[in-house]
C-alpha cells in the first residue's frame, strides 16, 4: 500500500512539475516532457518496484503536465490523474506489449476522463 | 497579352507545389530521424527506450530553444511523437514496417492533433494509433495484392 501511494506521489510530484516548467516558465511541452522523461530514468534504485516502472510513471506524469493550465487546477486533479495512470499502467502490462506510444495513451485516457468528470460534477466543459 | 497571364498562374502554381512537396518531405525525414534514432538507440543497455527517445528530444529541444527555425512548434511535437513510434519493439514492428507507422502517424497529427492537444498525451496517443494500425493495414493492402 505505501509503495503505490509512493508511485502516486511520484507521479504527480511528475504532473506538477510538467505543469510548472511548462504554464509558469513557458518552456515548450516537447522540451518539459523532454527534460522530466530524461532526468526521471536516472533513478536508480531498485527494490520491490522494479526501476523501469517509476522511470514510466514519472514519464506519464510528464505528459499529463502539458495539459491545459485549467484542468489542472488544484493539488486534488494532479493525484486524481496520477491515480487513474497508476490503475491504467498497472492492469495494461500484458497487453499491448511493444507498441509504441502505450504510456501518452494512458496519460490521454487519465486526462481525458478528468475531463469528463470534471464536465459531469460541474455541467460545463473546462 | 491573354498569352502571358495563364502562363504566370501555372508558374505560381508549380512553385507552389514544389514548396508544398518541400514542407511535406522535410517533415517525413525529420520523423524518420526521430524514429530511427529511437530505434538504433534503445537496443544499447546503457540507454533503453525511454532515455533514447528523450535524449533525442531534448538535443532537438535545445536546438530549438537557442534557434529560431520556422515551424519549430510543430518540427518539435512531430519529432516527439515520432520517437514514440519508434519506440516500438522490433518484433512487433520492424524497421521496414516503421516508415508506414510513421507516415500515418503524419497523417493522423496532420488531421487530429489540433483538437486534442488540450489533453496531455495526444501525441502519445496518435503515435499508439499509428503503430498499432499499421500492421493491420499492411496486411490488409498488401495480402489483398499478393505482395508479401
Amino acid at each position: 500500500m505505501i509503495t503505490k501511494l509512493l508511485l502516486i506521489s511520484s507521479c504527480s510530484f511528475s504532473i506538477f512539475l510538467s505543469s510548472y516548467l511548462n504554464h509558469s516558465l513557458h518552456l515548450a511541452p516537447s522540451l518539459t516532457i523532454a527534460i522530466i522523461g530524461f532526468l526521471g530514468t536516472f533513478y536508480f534504485h531498485q527494490g520491490k518496484v522494479p526501476k523501469a516502472d517509476v522511470h514510466a510513471l514519472l514519464l506519464m506524469g510528464a505528459f499529463a503536465g502539458t495539459s491545459e493550465a485549467l484542468l489542472l487546477k488544484g493539488v486534488s486533479s494532479y493525484f486524481i490523474i496520477a491515480s487513474l495512470i497508476y490503475f491504467l499502467f498497472s492492469y495494461s502490462k500484458t497487453i499491448f506489449v511493444g507498441i509504441g506510444g502505450k504510456f501518452g495513451f494512458i496519460s490521454f485516457l487519465s486526462c481525458l476522463t478528468l475531463y469528463l468528470l470534471k464536465y459531469l460534477i460541474s455541467g460545463t466543459l473546462v | 497579352m491573354s498569352d502571358t497571364i495563364p502562363l504566370k498562374i501555372s508558374y505560381i502554381w508549380d512553385i507552389s507545389l514544389i514548396i508544398d512537396l518541400f514542407v511535406i518531405l522535410k517533415f517525413i525525414v525529420i520523423g524518420s530521424i526521430g524514429a530511427y534514432g529511437t530505434c538504433v538507440l534503445s537496443p544499447h543497455p546503457h540507454i533503453g527506450k525511454i532515455r533514447a527517445a528523450m535524449g533525442l528530444n531534448l538535443i532537438l529541444g535545445c536546438v530549438l530553444f537557442f534557434y529560431e527555425i520556422p515551424d519549430e512548434k510543430i518540427i518539435a511535437s512531430l519529432f516527439l511523437g515520432s520517437t514514440f513510434v519508434g519506440m516500438s519493439d522490433p518484433k512487433a514492428l520492424n524497421k521496414k514496417d516503421l516508415i508506414l507507422a510513421l507516415i500515418l502517424y503524419e497523417l493522423l497529427y496532420f488531421y487530429f492533433f489540433q483538437h486534442l492537444r488540450f489533453l496531455g498525451g495526444a501525441l502519445g496517443s496518435l503515435a499508439f494509433m499509428a503503430s498499432g494500425l499499421s500492421p493491420k493495414i499492411k496486411n490488409y493492402f498488401f495480402k489483398k495484392s499478393g505482395l508479401t
